[in-house]
């Protein structure tokens, strides 16, 4: 399973890595918004981890192009955002992903919840 | 109904008869035809006169349609004169008929100036003629009143009488008739008699309905304005038609120099100006002139809006004069058709009946008009300056009023019906000889006289009432003997002698040339000497008299109406006793018991008067009553009235002085009250704005806490999840583990490191941080920082210059200390690996110091230079967030030097690094004595 990791923050991107890479998992790395659409055009992961804050094309804008692109809609999305409010959370899933998961996070939840929508 | 169907049948006969008349060539026509074209004709200005009446407030609420009403009511000037006359002048003596209306298109557009305080005054002291008003100015004096009215009835039954001569005279020409056919009632001509009898029944049903003479003639004035409109049409149409006949007719092929010449010459300068004078006033102050300039006006702008469309009027009407005159002379050449009905005889002569019965009714409408809206006002006068006071002082010594006020309309119908009828004896006795224009300039003359008492009243506080007896009296006896004399004489009343020789044979007392002034025109010969004699009596008797009290205040307010109108109604202009019971009973007697009653309880509501309590009447509820009985019966009767109801006491002119200080004063607190509210608005405004300012700095705050609470989040996730990591992956080599540690620790100081910058910068945000100041020298802060950088720019191989004055300063250190920290980090931070220089420079730079840091790294783009000092602000498109940092510490430095009362800023471009200056008052650093210029270039790296 291909999973795309799109974070502005080196140190969670290198933990995520590590997490994937040891349940098997092809891992791609993105630090911003524009590596994340290049990986996920030229790899089509299942499942895309992204945060919200980035620097350059944030979170929302990635998700809302996939779903609305025919060729990336079955591509799995997962917020992991340190966006915590309720409010937040609802806007975050009515763009359509599939996950919302705040940060910080439970590795085993967030694992289980790959392993899921990966499913 | 009925009016209207027998209007439609009317007009239907006159049209069939037309049909049938056109192919047989009598020269005229029936006088039945004429006569029913006449009927129907007054019949529709009936039914407009009485629609437009009942429709009164619908019409009034259109403000430009009634604008345009009156101002088109003001053309009542065009009289059938104009009409008729203006051409017959014109044969006569050329262009001298342009003065009587080149004189009002002068003045008219003066009106908005001298009319409008009339107006302002007779609004607001219900005045309704001229009579009343000289009256009401000279103290309310009867005898004044009496006297104007009589002079303006003597003035102006003769030109009542020329209009009736001009109707009697167009139905005789037009239906071919000799007046005298009656042998059985002598010389009585009838035509004369119906249309005397028919105006007075318009008069009496349109002009005087209600007692109240302020209330307005909304029905007459929309007849007069739609007579207006017919008889300029008319007489364009006319004129038209006239000239494109004349022009094919071969008699107008030869031309005539010599009546060319006779249709275009120039009166003699003196009679000019004298005509133009005369005429002027004319406009504004015949009675029928002061009628709708004034007392039907309803409001002061009408004035604006007649003071161009009348002059226009007046243009037009006279545009085709001169050409039918010339004409005319032309086609009939001297037959013996009166010149003055040109205008019927020519289309008669080109048998155009169609055209001459459209010129007659013209003619009519230019007449009634006049006859009308000049017997409106006349009635008024004759009513309440002549007859009413006369029986209020009969009255008064019963205190009875109640005769008189159900006689008011009968006496103002009757004053129609017998001006009407004076008119009509004028005509019959003297009036068939003078020619139109004659007799009109002899009523203009005796109106002239009304000049100086009325002009002289409204500007002239001195002027007073033995001045104006004196000069009107005088004036009076030289108009009778200059003009009425003489015109008797040519009629052969009197010897005519009497015109060539004088009286006795005395040559210096000839009418027309009195003193051996024989060069004027008889008009202007007298109107120079009775207004010039008039003038003189009037200022210097008025200068030589003294005025009683009533009169001084009566002159005041009168010169000074624009100051005192908006506060008259709540001045008390009036002191005594009286009780409200009488008072209402005195309004009763004129306008019934319900109407007495809601007026009296209106006006105290308005003005917050109690009523109920003492029964005693407030004076100004005495003042409202005079003023509003003066509405019905004059300023002067109802002056008897109100001093036989209550015990008048003489207001003095300095009380009145005060009390209209006073209200003025009241005036003054109230725009005070005024400008008050104003700034009491602004006050709250300004509040609201630092509401919304403490909103956003609210939203501000609220920002900054989300802001805060995410960069808190990061670096716990990171710490989580590797503690976790390291918690589930037991078997991670130790090098992995390491690593993994190392973040955890790194994490943990940022985290730290960010919690107390945001300690620090609320601190100084709130003030609470106080500066901690000692005297040191820069060039020590400089060296302690840079030694700390020292392995850092060893590693990213980093050249560092110093350029320094060792200057000592008064200031917090540490918190410099920390300043130069950030920056030197931020520097550090953004330089290339190997390529990195880093300049600090230091010194005076009076009365400041300067400490500024410069790099040659990727530099900070312009439009965010300001955005760099706000919390949290990371620059914009920035796709890697790769070097660290809290997006606290500009905006920390920034509050430093800011306690320092200092100024942080950047200078920088893309690609060319960033030069940081700290600049700040050196006011608290005592000691300037900075002995070297120490140029320290610490430590020497050489990559």
């Amino acid at each position: 399973m291909k999973v795309l990791i799109a974070d502005d923050e080196p140190n969670i991107l290198l933990s995520l890595e590590f997490l994937m890479r040891k349940n098997g998992y092809q891992v791609f790395v993105a630090r911003n918004g524009t590596e994340a659409l290049d990986i996920i055009k030229k790899e089509l992961p299942t499942v895309a981890v992204l945060d919200i804050m980035m620097p350059d094309i944030d979170g929302y804008e990635i998700c809302t192009y996939l779903k609305e692109t025919p060729d990336y809609q079955h591509i799995k999305v997962l917020f992991l955002s340190a966006k915590a409010k309720e409010s937040e959370i609802q806007q975050g899933l009515s763009l359509g992903a599939d996950a919302y998961m705040t940060k910080p996070f439970s590795t085993r939840a967030l694992m289980a919840k790959i392993e899921e929508l990966g499913r | 109904m009925a009016t209207y169907h027998f209007v439609v049948f009317g007009f239907s006969l006159v049209a069939i008869t037309f049909i049938n008349g056109t192919n047989s060539l009598p020269k005229n026509m029936s006088s039945i035809v004429i006569i029913f074209v006449s009927v129907s004709y007054l019949s529709l200005l009936f039914l407009i006169a009485f629609l437009a009446e009942k429709h009164q407030q619908t019409f009034k609420k259109n403000g430009r349609l009634w604008a345009a009403i009156y101002a088109l009511s003001v053309s009542v000037y065009c009289t059938a004169w104009t009409f008729y006359g203006s051409i017959g002048m014109a044969t006569r003596s050329g262009l001298e008929f342009l003065t009587v209306y080149l004189g009002p298109a002068i003045i008219a557009p003066l009106w908005f100036v001298f009319l409008r305080k009339i107006v302002r005054i007779c609004k607001l002291q219900q005045i309704t003629s001229i009579a009343d008003f000289i009256s009401s100015r000279y103290g309310k004096n009867l005898s004044l009143g009496y006297m104007v009215t009589i002079f303006c009835l003597i003035g102006i039954i003769p030109y009542i009488a020329l209009q009736l001569k001009a109707i009697s005279d167009s139905f005789n020409i037009i239906t071919a008739s000799v007046p005298e056919v009656n042998s059985f009632f002598g010389s009585i001509d009838f035509t004369a008699v119906w249309v005397m009898l028919g105006l007075a029944l318009f008069t009496i049903l349109f002009g005087a309905r209600k007692p109240e003479t302020t209330e307005q003639h909304g029905g007459l004035m929309v007849a007069v304005a739609f007579e207006s409109i017919v008889k300029l049409v008319v007489f364009l149409i006319a004129g038209v038609c006239l000239i494109y006949w004349g022009w094919e007719s071969p008699a107008a092929t030869t031309s005539n120099a010599a009546q060319w010449q006779q249709v275009n010459q120039l009166p003699a300068g003196a009679d000019w100006v004298g005509l133009l004078i005369l005429s002027g006033f004319a406009a504004t102050f015949l009675p029928r002139q002061f009628q709708v300039n004034v007392v039907e006006t309803s409001q002061e702008n009408n004035l604006k809006h007649s003071s161009w469309v009348f002059p226009l009027y007046l243009l037009l009407i006279n545009l085709m004069v001169i050409p039918i005159a010339y004409m005319g002379m032309q086609v009939l050449g001297k037959t013996n058709a009166p010149s003055d009905y040109l205008l019927l005889t020519l289309p008669l002569h080109y048998h155009a009946k169609w055209l001459a019965v459209l010129v007659y009714i013209g003619g009519i409408s230019a007449s009634s008009s006049m006859v009308m809206v000049e017997a409106t006002a006349l009635s008024t006068m004759f009513s309440n300056n002549l007859v009413i006071p006369f029986l209020a002082r009969q009255a008064s010594k019963k205190q009875e009023f109640s005769n008189l006020g159900s006689r008011t309309l009968l006496i103002r119908r009757s004053g129609i019906v017998l001006i009407l009828f004076l008119a009509y004896l004028y005509y019959e006795t003297i009036g068939h000889y003078g020619t139109l224009v004659s007799i009109g300039f002899i009523s203009f003359v005796s109106i002239l006289q009304f000049v100086p008492s009325i002009i002289g009243g409204i500007y002239w506080q001195w002027g007073n009432k033995y001045g104006v007896l004196s000069g009107l009296i005088a004036g009076f006896m030289i108009w009778f003997y200059t003009l009425i004399l003489p015109s008797f004489a040519q009629n052969g009343f009197i010897d005519a002698r009497f015109i060539t020789e004088g009286p006795l044979q005395i040559s210096w007392l000839k009418p027309y040339a009195l003193f051996g002034l024989d060069n004027l025109k008889p008009v202007t010969h007298a109107a120079f000497y009775s207004l010039s004699i008039n003038l003189f009596l009037y200022v210097a008797v008025s200068l030589w008299t003294e005025p009683d009290e009533n009169e001084r205040n009566q002159a005041e307010i009168f010169t000074n109406i624009f100051s005192y109108s908006q506060i008259y109604e709540t001045s008390v202009l009036w002191k005594g006793t009286a009780y409200v019971p009488d008072m209402e009973a005195l309004l009763a007697n004129f306008l019934g018991e319900t109407r007495a009653q809601t007026l009296i309880q209106n006006f105290a509501k308005r003005n917050k008067i109690n009523i109920g309590v003492t029964q005693k009447a407030d004076p100004q509820l005495v003042a409202f009553v005079e003023r509003t009985l003066a509405g019905i019966v004059g300023t002067a009767s109802a002056r008897i009235m109100i001093s036989a109801v209550a015990k008048d006491e003489e207001v003095h002119l300095t009380e009145l002085m005060e009390v209209l200080k006073e209200s003025q004063k009241y005036i003054q607190l109230n725009s005070e009250l005024k400008r008050k509210t104003i700034e009491l608005r602004q006050a709250n405004d300004a509040i609201e704005k630092a509401n919304r300012n403490l909103q956003e700095l609210d939203d501000r705050k609220n920002d900054f806490l989300t802001t805060v609470t995410h960069e808190l989040r990061t670096p716990i996730t990171s710490i989580r999840a590797f503690s976790e990591i390291l918690f589930d992956n037991p078997e991670l080599d130790l090098e992995e583990r390491q690593h993994f540690l190392q973040i955890i620790t790194r994490e943990t100081d940022r985290l730290s490191r960010l919690i107390s910058q945001v300690l620090d910068l609320e601190k100084y945000e709130s003030g609470k941080q106080e500066l901690n100041l000692s005297q040191f020298f820069i060039t020590d802060l400089i060296t302690e920082v840079a030694q700390s950088f020292q392995s850092q720019l060893l590693e990213k191989k980093i050249a560092l210059t110093i350029e320094a004055e060792a200057i000592s300063i008064m200031a917090d250190k540490d918190r410099l200390q920390q300043v130069l920290v950030n920056l030197m980090g931020n520097a550090v931070k953004f330089v290339e690996q190997g390529k990195g220089t880093i300049h600090i420079e230091a010194g005076a730079r009076a009365p400041y110091w300067y400490l500024s840091i410069t790099d040659n790294g990727k530099g900070i783009a312009p439009q965010v230079q300001e955005l760099i000092f706000e919390k949290f602000y990371q620059a914009e498109n920035q796709t890697i967030r790769k070097p660290k940092g809290s997006g606290l510490g500009l905006a920390i430095c920034k509050k430093i030097v800011e306690l320092h009362h200092g100024k942080l800023s950047v200078e920088s471009a893309e690609g060319k690094g960033a030069k940081f200056t700290l600049l700040a008052p050196s006011a608290w650093h005592t000691s300037n004595t900075h002995n070297t210029i120490s140029k320290t270039h610490l430590p020497q790296t050489d990559y």
